[in-house]
């Protein structure tokens, strides 16, 4: 017999906005943007409950957002409080269960199969997780929460009563929910996917049900036909996968947006060399190396250049990284400016300590976990590529590095 | 309103209380700020060194102070004044 799962999904509503309310009772009520400075070049991070009244989008250019809202305000992201904050309520949703699924940094999914009975008392519980998470972060931060048997269900039900709600979808109005949704309400359908189901003719909910499986198999084959399948039914078996038992890393990677469009080949190696070095710098830590490494950069236009190279062995040597990306685009002749740069590192092998053959090579591999000691110790970049040395430096930032003064 | 960065070092008067420490004055430009709201606190580290960093209010006023732990320095990092 089956096992009724409950899981619950917990979205932090507008989250780093409301962080940065919660931190400045000045800015509360009024519509803002966690962003770049105003006017610059960076896109919405994330948008207040009241600036989403007027239509201000995450990832919408800052012109647009003005146009929509005028009087809007630009707060600059602060990740270090938001990841300080999400481990506070990860604390909190642990004391219910210990299969919480971290989705992303403002939400999670939580099982409470074999710790709430049923889903009255899951209620119960997701009403003292709200209170505990307001108490933890303060009276300004509210939560979603989504109550279902799987996680398909559970993350459409957190989204059917926001801000600040508690939704259930159990067997009695399952099918009335997903017959007033859009396709797009399912977390796995985007704008990509929902385009070719419509030009199949499904643009509902209830014509993606009747379509018959072995043509969505056809179509997307098995594995995307069969959830596309499942999904128009409210079925998903996917477990909740904890923290402590998430995948192995697939990829590391970094990428920077410039300030300004550029031509100037010596400001891309220098962002390079930073990103070359965050991403060696998360290698080692995890004690990971790649083999195949991707070089990228994103043209004005919003078109792109790179190349992709499979190495011998493996690397996670931050000079050796830059090196094969600078080699690569000395060669290339830029036609256009260049407003984004970005590394990427695959084919990862785990453990991987393997001494250089030569000489020269082996001071130094021996070396670079001292140096990462040291920065370890006194902060990132304090021993550098001397490459660095008279360049600026770039400062974090919520998905990226900022050039600081 | 308006929001500056100031980075500069202050005095700090503080209650370390069972559950938290918590500022209640603090001394910039010669002038002195009742603490009157602590509205969140959090912590950061740059190496190994800690900060606590204290989102406060005073009178119509925002601020963001922090603490060096390896200093025992306080320093206002921002400050964001109301109409």
């Amino acid at each position: 017999m089956a096992i009724n799962r409950i899981i619950l999904h917990i979205d932090m509503d507008s989250y780093f906005a409301t962080v940065e309310q919660q931190a400045n009772p000045l800015l509360r009520g009024k519509p803002i943007v966690v962003s770049g400075k105003e006017g610059s070049r960076t896109v919405i991070v994330a948008s207040s409950k009241e600036a989403k009244k007027f239509g201000v989008k995450t990832a919408m250019a800052h012109f647009q957002a003005k146009k929509l809202c005028p009087h809007l305000e630009f707060v600059e992201p602060d990740g270090a409080k938001y990841e300080y904050f999400c481990r506070q309520f990860i604390k909190i949703f642990k004391k219910y269960t210990e299969k919480v699924e971290v989705f992303s940094i403002d939400e999670a999914f939580l099982d409470l199969t074999g710790y709430a009975k049923n889903f009255e008392q899951a209620k119960k519980n997701a009403w003292q997780i709200k209170k505990q998470v307001k108490n933890k972060l303060g009276e300004w931060v509210t939560c979603s929460v989504g109550i279902a048997k799987n996680k398909l269900l559970a993350k459409l039900a957190s989204d059917l009563d926001k801000p600040n709600g508690l939704f259930l979808i159990s067997e009695k109005n399952k099918e009335q929910v997903l017959k007033n949704i859009k396709l797009t309400d399912f977390c796995g359908i985007g704008r990509r996917l929902e385009k070719r189901l419509d030009e199949l003719g499904i643009n509902s909910v209830e014509k993606l049900k009747n379509y018959p499986k072995h043509a969505l198999i056809r179509e997307f084959g098995p594995f995307q036909g069969n959830k596309l399948y499942n999904m128009s039914r409210g079925i998903d078996n996917d477990p909740v996968v904890s923290y402590l038992e998430t995948d192995e890393v697939k990829s590391v990677g970094r990428s920077y947006t410039l300030p300004h469009d550029t031509w100037e080949k010596q400001e891309i190696f220098t962002v390079l060399m930073h990103l070359c070095e965050r991403t060696g710098r998360e290698l080692r830590r995890k004690n990971l190396a790649g083999r195949t490494l991707v070089y990228y950069l994103r043209n004005s236009d919003f078109t792109h250049i790179g190349f992709r190279k499979t190495i011998e062995g493996y690397t996670n040597s931050t000079l050796q990284l830059f090196e094969i990306g600078e080699n690569k685009f000395k060669s290339i002749k830029l036609k256009k400016p260049v407003r984004l740069v970005g590394v990427h590192v695959s084919n990862l092998i785990k453990d991987w300590n393997q001494l250089p053959l030569w000489q020269n090579e082996q001071k130094k591999f021996q070396l670079t976990p001292y140096l990462d000691k040291i920065n370890d110790r006194y902060g990132e970049l304090t021993i550098k590529p001397a490459y660095l040395l008279k360049q600026k430096r770039l400062r974090r930032k919520v998905g990226g590095f900022k050039l600081a003064n | 309103m308006v929001h500056e960065l100031i980075n500069q070092k202050i005095d700090v008067l503080v209650a370390f209380t069972q559950k938290n420490v918590v500022p209640l004055y603090f001394k910039w430009s010669n002038r002195r700020y009742k603490v009157d709201k602590v509205n969140m606190i959090h912590e950061n580290f740059e190496g190994k060194n800690k900060f606590y960093f204290f989102s406060v209010t005073s009178q119509n006023n925002f601020f963001k102070l922090s603490f060096n732990t390896n200093k025992n320095k306080w320093k206002l990092e921002e400050a964001y004044y109301g109409d």
